[in-house]
């Protein structure tokens, strides 16, 4: 199909004084992996927050699938099949591994089997390498691992059209972060699901995502490829705070932070 | 291996060792219905008495513990049940079962229409706020002294015509083991798994597709339905309702038996219950000193074992079964 799965039209939301994102509008195919990326407090959450429905919009409209997502809670944009990750993972902390997964399950619009249910949980926690921790508590989760178990939780949900991942990558060691960029894409490729990654981590975003979104406080200002996108003297200007050639965010480093000097290609992750 | 109907109908639940433990409190149960034929009839009285607070402190566990609702106001609504059972009988003629259920279903409105006022209520302003309704509530029955008889108390017609505490006993029994095992399935289904969700992160909760606006509503009548049920058959036992019963000591009561006994277990708020109303009576010479000891022995309990006398079970049971 050629119609777009979101349609973000002019989203406005301030906080008091502080305009988090101003006039955003895009669209997302389906089954697009799209990176976003921005320097601290540019409004990339604040994003998510609108999409997900944790946040309503002062001005604008979210549009899923051709239907508009105004005035829903997050559990009707849930059914619908948005699913997010959380920048500081939340997991629920008094549940075991496996049972985090499967309150996914018990989600008010689902009517699938436990047994099914079970054995598609217990293959995410395998896909993440959670499996051997399926019967801990998730407080007693490290952070990456947390990070790991709210990507599980995130894949498990159905129906699943659009995944919202806030920065999925961030303190997880390289190996797993290998498995989730498979994880990933396989959900993405098996069932055409579409991904919103906030990342900081090039590297991976090329990996990724065949088309990057750049935010500046709360401003939409560039779309496109990562190499196109890195080039823009106006995204290397948000993220050096004045223009400058060959500093922009294709060199992997944390964005906002003082350029080393040194340009050159992106470098992989292990 | 897990039977598959078993784990369809009831969730993913652990069915080997809950059959384990249905068989454990089956045998619990008989025993206990057996208790009162061994016992005269004042200690049968405080075991009753003690049943009346296992459903009390139970059905607090499901919305303080389990779904993270701090209420304060449970007390309140077993007293409410009570009137509302007792003034039934009382002024509408109809029968005390009728009014028990009457009593149990006005609290369950009343539980829900807290549950949609407070719904985005932090824990400190839920406890507020529930606690002012339960203040209000027993001012009012108080100054209602026309239809409640004020702090003089109202003659309550009995349930049963036995002057013995024996039937009584049985009619508590079989009501706190109802309400312990329909809580058991309650909390193994999926509505548990919404309801323990809701406690650790409402957000997240919603964010996975539970209508968390819904199930706290929804928690919050069922476990004040019960309470005000339970309160109104305690009515129709003492014979004498009174606001008097209704002071915060009886909520502070009901959460010091839950904590000490170990919250979000089942078998905490039923070994918390019968241990502080039997000690309760035992020291009942020492008056409002009473409280006092509870509340240190529940500090002492918390700082050592968070889990309560339930968590130093398990651990004793671990001990032993590692030794052996
Ligand atoms: N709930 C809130 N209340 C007040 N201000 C907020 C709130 N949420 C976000 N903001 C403000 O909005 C701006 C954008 O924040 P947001 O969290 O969306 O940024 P971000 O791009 O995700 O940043 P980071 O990369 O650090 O995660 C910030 O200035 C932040 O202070
Ligand atoms: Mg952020």
């Amino acid at each position: 199909m050629d119609d777009p799965l979101l349609i973000l039209d002019g989203l406005h939301k301030s906080f008091g004084g502080v305009a988090a994102v101003r006039g955003v509008s895009t669209t997302l195919a389906r089954g697009e992996i799209r990176g976003l990326i921005g320097p601290n407090g540019s409004g990339k959450t604040t994003l998510l927050n609108l999409v997900g429905g944790q946040t309503r919009p002062d001005r604008g409209w979210v549009v899923l699938a051709g239907r508009s997502l105004e005035g829903q809670p997050p559990d009707a944009i849930a059914a619908r099949g948005v699913a997010r990750t959380f920048q500081l993972p939340r997991v629920f902390r008094h549940m075991t591994v496996l049972e985090n997964l499967l309150v996914v399950v018990c989600a008010d619009h689902r009517r699938a089997g436990w047994v099914e249910a079970r054995r598609d949980a217990e293959a995410l926690l395998r896909l993440v390498h959670l499996d051997g921790l399926a019967h801990a508590e998730a407080r007693t989760l490290s952070g990456g691992q947390a990070m790991l178990l709210q990507l599980a939780r995130c894949l498990a949900q159905r129906p699943l059209v659009l995944c919202l991942l806030d920065e999925p990558f961030a303190g997880v060691h390289p190996g797993i972060k290998e498995r989730m960029v498979q994880a990933i894409h396989e959900t993405n490729r098996a069932h055409g699901v579409t991904f919103l990654v906030v990342s900081h981590e090039m590297p991976t975003l090329r990996r990724l995502a065949g088309r990057v979104s750049v935010m500046h406080n709360g401003a939409w200002i560039a779309d496109g490829p990562l190499d196109a996108v890195a080039r823009d003297p106006r995204v290397i200007e948000a993220y050096l705070g004045r223009p400058g050639p060959g500093h922009g965010p294709e060199e992997g480093r944390a964005p906002g932070r003082a350029a080393d000097g040194h340009s050159g290609q992106p470098r992989d992750p292990a | 291996m897990i039977p598959l109907g078993w784990a369809r109908a009831l969730g993913p639940g652990m069915p080997g060792a809950s059959t384990v433990r249905a068989a454990g409190a089956a045998a619990g149960l008989a025993a206990a219905a057996l208790l009162p034929f061994a016992l005269g009839s004042y200690p049968v009285h405080v075991l009753t008495v003690a049943l009346y607070y296992v459903i009390l402190a139970s059905s607090w566990n499901l919305l303080a513990g389990y779904t993270g609702l701090f209420s304060l106001a449970h007390h309140a609504l077993a007293g409410l049940g009570g009137y509302t059972s007792a003034l039934l009988v009382l002024r509408a003629g109809i029968p005390v079962p009728l009014g028990i259920a009457c009593g149990g279903i006005l609290t369950y409105a009343t539980g829900y229409a807290m549950g949609a006022l407070t719904l985005r209520m932090r824990t400190l302003y839920l406890a507020l706020a529930t606690w002012a309704f339960a203040e209000s509530t027993r001012v009012v029955i108080s100054m209602e002294y026309g239809l409640t008889r004020g702090d003089l108390g109202l003659a309550v017609p009995k349930l049963l015509a036995a002057t013995s505490p024996r039937p009584y006993y049985e009619v508590f029994l079989a009501a706190a083991a109802a309400t312990v095992a329909g809580l058991a399935i309650l909390l193994r289904s999926r509505i548990g798994y919404r309801l323990r969700a809701i406690r650790d992160d409402e957000g997240v909760a919603r964010a996975v597709g539970v209508n968390t606006v819904r199930w706290k509503r929804f928690v919050f009548a069922l476990s004040s339905g019960i309470a005000g049920a339970a309160g109104a058959i305690y009515g129709h036992y003492i014979g004498l309702l009174s606001p008097v019963g209704m002071k915060f000591d009886e909520m502070a009561l009901v959460i010091i038996m839950v904590v000490l006994g170990g919250q979000r277990t089942l078998a905490g708020p039923v070994l918390g219950a019968a241990v502080v109303e039997v000690a309760s009576e035992a020291l009942r010479a020492y008056g409002q000193i009473r409280m006092v000891v509870f509340a240190l022995t529940v500090l002492a309990v918390m700082r050592i074992y968070p889990s309560g006398l339930m968590g130093i079970a398990r651990a004793m049971a671990r001990r032993w079964l590692a030794a052996a």
